[in-house]
């Protein structure tokens, strides 16, 4: 199964909801690596380790922001498993409740 | 090369040692600029000396941000000053380099011999000098607090790296010390806030913005053990923007029950932003993060969160009682303070710390 490690494939230090507030938003994570997973329709990990946090905003913006563009927030569960080491178990419980409670546009 | 003539040499010299000496007397003549020097108070503190601090800032804008193109030389004198407070350093600050952005202008420290130790070493501590290019004044001493500052941050975006290096400073200072999660994502909330919202569209400030800028720094206080960090914006303060926010439905009903009745002030807006924006479930689509800023001091002893913004001020203590103070002046921007001891941050979860 692929797994994208947003430490490695995209940034350690995850801020931001667009991408015109900077490098390492939550509208660029998605643009990059979550759609074309979505695309691709299979079963992906994201490993939220290593990073120096997640501003609620990123994490919102990444993945509530899918089912704001037309995705259905059980397709975007099924396709995405997170992956969270004890300090990061809290994100992972996040992001599933962004998804769950996001509102497509 | 054409030969002069011993009369045509002559004639050279004499006209050379007549634009010399014109040149020797325009630079002893006056110049007749005038010259502007501003006195700050000697104790520039918000918690101790608010209006006296406040009313400088803003004199101070004044001079530098004034329209037009009339020449006159400005000097903030200094050396009048005895006691700076580490957020009054970072406002002023934040000042000095929107001086500098504004006016293009190459910065002196001028008389820094005569400035006080502690100020002269808090502000190059906090990298002042480094941030305007201005050579360090010499001789700086530990000041008196026994403060280690961070460099001061500045930008137009938001940069996760940097804000972890807030933090980062402090590793092999305090036994333990790791990078806090909860502090790294309270800054980045606080930064967001000021870039996509203290400057909205449309408002028309009394100085002009320097841009969609922020201003970050934290420090260290030895003697108490303490960590604070700042996060400053010169917007337009969250009283003025939070009806935009989608918390602000929410906010205009606590409003209502709380206040009824009554014209509600800086102090109430701010104070109605933390109660609704700490006690949601969950933070909302753009909503102002305000709960993950209260979040770092949440639950911890002898922390808080302080927000000064317009005329308003509230402290937050992490057991969650809400004290506020109203002001007769404007701040000139937000300026946001989490104040946490530095145990509190030595067996928090290990957050990842390299900068990459």
């Amino acid at each position: 199964m692929k797994t994208i490690s947003v430490a490695k494939d995209f940034s350690k230090f995850p801020a931001g909801r667009y991408k015109n507030m900077g490098k390492g938003s939550g509208e660029e994570f998605r643009e990059k690596h979550l759609i074309p997973a979505m695309e691709a329709g299979e079963p992906c990990i994201v490993d939220l380790d290593g990073v120096a946090g997640y501003p609620p905003s990123f994490l919102e913006e990444a993945f509530g922001g899918l089912v704001r563009l037309g995705y259905s927030a059980d397709d975007v569960l099924k396709v995405f498993q997170f992956r969270a080491g004890p300090a990061y178990s809290a994100y992972k419980i996040a992001a599933e409740t962004y998804i769950r409670e996001a509102v497509p546009d | 090369m054409k030969r002069l003539s011993a009369k045509q040499k002559a004639t050279q010299q004499r006209l050379a040692k007549k634009r010399w000496l014109r040149r020797l007397r325009r630079r002893l003549k006056p110049h007749g600029i005038p010259e502007i020097i501003l006195s700050p108070p000697a104790i520039l503190s918000f918690r101790e000396n608010y209006d006296a601090t406040v009313a400088f800032l803003d004199e101070f804008r004044s001079a530098i941000l004034r329209p037009g193109k009339r020449r006159e030389y400005l000097t903030v004198d200094l050396a009048k000053v005895e006691f700076i407070s580490v957020p009054a350093a970072i406002v002023l600050a934040a000042e000095f380099h929107r001086w500098q952005i504004f006016k293009s202008l190459k910065l002196k420290a001028k008389d820094a011999s005569k400035w006080a130790p502690s100020v002269s070493s808090l502000l190059n501590d906090l990298g002042v000098f480094d941030l305007l290019g201005v050579r360090a004044p010499l001789g700086n001493e530990i000041s008196a607090e026994n403060i280690t500052l961070t460099p001061l941050q500045s930008g137009l975006k938001l940069d996760g790296a940097k804000l972890n290096r807030l933090q980062t400073r402090f590793r092999g200072m305090i036994e333990d010390f790791t990078n806090n999660a909860a502090v790294y994502e309270g800054l980045s909330e606080a930064v967001e806030n000021a870039i996509s919202h203290a400057y909205p569209d449309g408002f028309e400030p009394r100085h002009p913005f320097a841009g969609h800028r922020w201003w970050g720094a934290g420090c260290i206080e030895i003697s108490t053990m303490r960590l604070r960090f700042f996060v400053f914006d010169q917007g337009a303060g969250i009283p003025h923007t939070l009806p935009t926010a989608d918390i602000f439905e929410g906010v205009a009903a606590w409003l209502a029950s709380q206040f009824p009745g009554i014209v509600h002030n800086d102090t109430m807006m701010l104070r109605a932003a933390l109660e609704v924006g700490r006690t949601r479930t969950h933070e909302s689509h753009r909503g102002l993060g305000m709960r993950r800023m209260a979040d770092v001091v949440s639950g911890t002893s002898n922390a808080y969160l302080r927000i000064i913004s317009r005329r308003g001020e509230i402290v937050y203590d992490g057991s969650g009682t809400i004290e506020s103070r109203t002001h007769s002046d404007s701040l000139g921007g937000t300026l946001i303070e989490w104040c946490l001891p530095a145990d509190a941050l030595t067996f928090a979860p290990k957050a990842e710390d390299e900068d990459n």
